[in-house]
Order: C-alpha cells, then structure tokens, then sequence
C-alpha cells in the first residue's frame, strides 16, 4: 500500500468505521512506515480536540413551550385577520336567508341581491379596511 | 425518511406533522444555527424564528426539494438575516461575544484550534465545524450544506490535512 492510499484511509477511518481488510492493510503498513504513523498520531490528537472544543449545547428546557405559545399566538392573530371577512359572510348569509323565508319576492330574486349585495359590501369594506391602512401607514 | 411528516401533511394534519417535524430536527436545527451565530441564548431565540416560519411554510411544502434540504435552507436564511441584523444595528459588546465553545484538554488548546481553522477556507472551517457539533453525521452535513456527501468528506479531509501540517509546522 503507498503512503497516500494509507493517509486517506486514515482520514476515512475518522468519519466511519473501516471494514476489516482497510484497517488491517493500514495498520500493516504503518507498522513500516514512520511518516504515515506520526500522521495517523496528529489526526487523532487533531481529532480528539476538536471533538472535545465542539460539544453542542442543549436546547433549553422551554424551547417547546415558548414555541407553542408563539405558535398559538400567530394562529390567534390569523384568525383575527380573517375574522371580518368571516363575520361579513356570516351576516350575509343570515340577511339573505332571513328574507328568503319573510319577503313576499321569489326565492331567485331574494337569492341573487342576497348575494350581490354581500359581494358589493365585501368590496366596498375591503377598500375601507385597505384606506385605513394606509391611514395607519401615514 | 421523512415519508411520515409527508403523508400527514397530504391528509392535511399541519399540526400533527409539525410535532413530528419538531422532535425530528430541533436539536439538528439548532446546532446549525449554533455553528452559525456562536452564542447558544441567540441560538435558541433563532432557531424558535426559524421553526415559527416552518410552521407558517408547511402547508406550502411543494416537496421539491426534499423536506430536510427544505428545512435547513430556512435555518441558514434565518440565521443569516438574524446575523445581517446585527451587523447592522451594532458591533459586539463583550457581554455578547461569541461563546468559547467547551474547554479543552492541554494537548490543544482553545486559541490554538481557533487558530487552526481560523487558516483554513470558509467552506472547509463550516464542514469541520458541523461536521462535530453534528456528531460526526456526514449525511446531517451534507443535508444542512445542501452538498454531495463526497464534497463534505472531501473537505474533510482536506481541511484535516491543513491543520495536521500547521500543526507540525508549529511544534
């Protein structure tokens, strides 16, 4: 085995587990060659030290909970965001059906500016909300 | 790997993909974070951002790229905005300084492995650096990197090499 075949085994033996025949060939080879051992020797102390000076720390013990609680806390805000448009939908399908039953017009009639006028307000209250936004922004 | 958290989000169970998401990589996550910032307090806060906008992402997760590479991207960006931030609003106090990572036996010390791959490239110090925080995960490096496992080994070795020499050179 050459010298660079041994020193890239070696190299390789530090990120996983060679298999039987590499180390019996690198350790072989080593037993005769004085510059591949004392590499091998500054490897391992190389990397034993940086094993040592690298130890990950541990996340704290109120990582998940403080997560939770921000996770919450975007969902409360999400819904908040939607809450008027869902409030507006809701009242336009409770007016319209409300006089679906009472007034005295056809069903497709009641229907159809039921459903109209929810949209023309939907539009006219998100340019509102859009305005004062922008008012905000100011 | 990952099929579990795939298959739950298909049936639309966000909340239940994320928790398995959540045990799976928090501790990955937040090493990478780590060997990016160097102070474990900002770390944590940081990493808590990344897995908020991981959360936010997840019903969005196209599955293009595979879901760890998906991850770790948002991680690094995280990280990296985070650390623009500070560049910006201010330089270190000393109270902030970057947190010596755990002492070491007199055979090398501290300032001498720092300086050791203070010399080395970039690429080469990052793959050293994840490559033990990591636990010596190659898989996990090359994930986090987004590089062919051969590239990270490659590094290795070449940033082993370099400072096996200096060290020589030293004594």
């Amino acid at each position: 085995m050459r010298c660079q075949a041994a020193q890239e085994l070696i190299l390789e033996s530090l990120d996983c587990r060679l298999d039987g025949e590499q180390q019996n060939s690198v350790e072989s080879h080593i037993a005769q060659c004085e510059m591949c051992r004392s590499f091998r020797e500054a490897q391992l102390v190389l990397d034993g030290a940086l094993a040592a000076h690298y130890v990950a720390p541990q996340l704290g013990s109120t990582f998940r909970t403080t997560l939770a609680h921000r996770i919450s806390g975007e969902k409360r805000r999400a819904l908040q965001e939607w809450l008027p448009d869902l409030v507006h939908l809701g009242g336009g399908i409770v007016a319209t059906a409300v006089c679906f039953l009472w007034l005295p017009v056809s069903p497709t009639a009641v229907l159809t500016v039921g459903i109209a006028l929810t949209f023309v307000s939907y539009v006219l209250q998100t340019m509102f909300r859009f305005w004062l936004e922008d008012l905000e922004g100011l | 790997m990952d099929q579990d958290i795939r298959q739950l989000l298909s049936q639309r169970q966000k909340d239940r993909a994320f928790e398995v998401l959540l045990q799976r990589y928090q501790a990955k996550v937040f090493r990478l974070v780590f060997s990016m910032l160097g102070n474990s307090s900002r770390a944590e806060e940081v990493t808590q951002d990344a897995f908020l906008k991981i959360w936010q992402a997840l019903q969005g997760y196209d599955g293009r790229a595979s879901l760890s590479t998906w991850i770790y991207t948002i991680a690094r960006n995280t990280s990296i905005s985070h650390l623009r931030a500070e560049f910006y609003r201010k330089t270190l106090s000393l109270e902030e300084a970057p947190e010596p990572f755990a002492e070491v036996e007199p055979v090398l010390s501290r300032i001498e492995i720092e300086r050791l791959l203070a010399n080395l490239p970039d690429e080469q110090r990052e793959v050293i650096v994840l490559f033990y925080l990591q636990e010596r995960s190659i898989e996990d490096v090359a994930a986090m990197l987004d590089l062919p496992e051969g590239t990270v080994k490659s590094h290795l070795h070449r940033a082993r090499k370099a400072m096996a020499t200096r060290m020589e050179v030293r004594r």
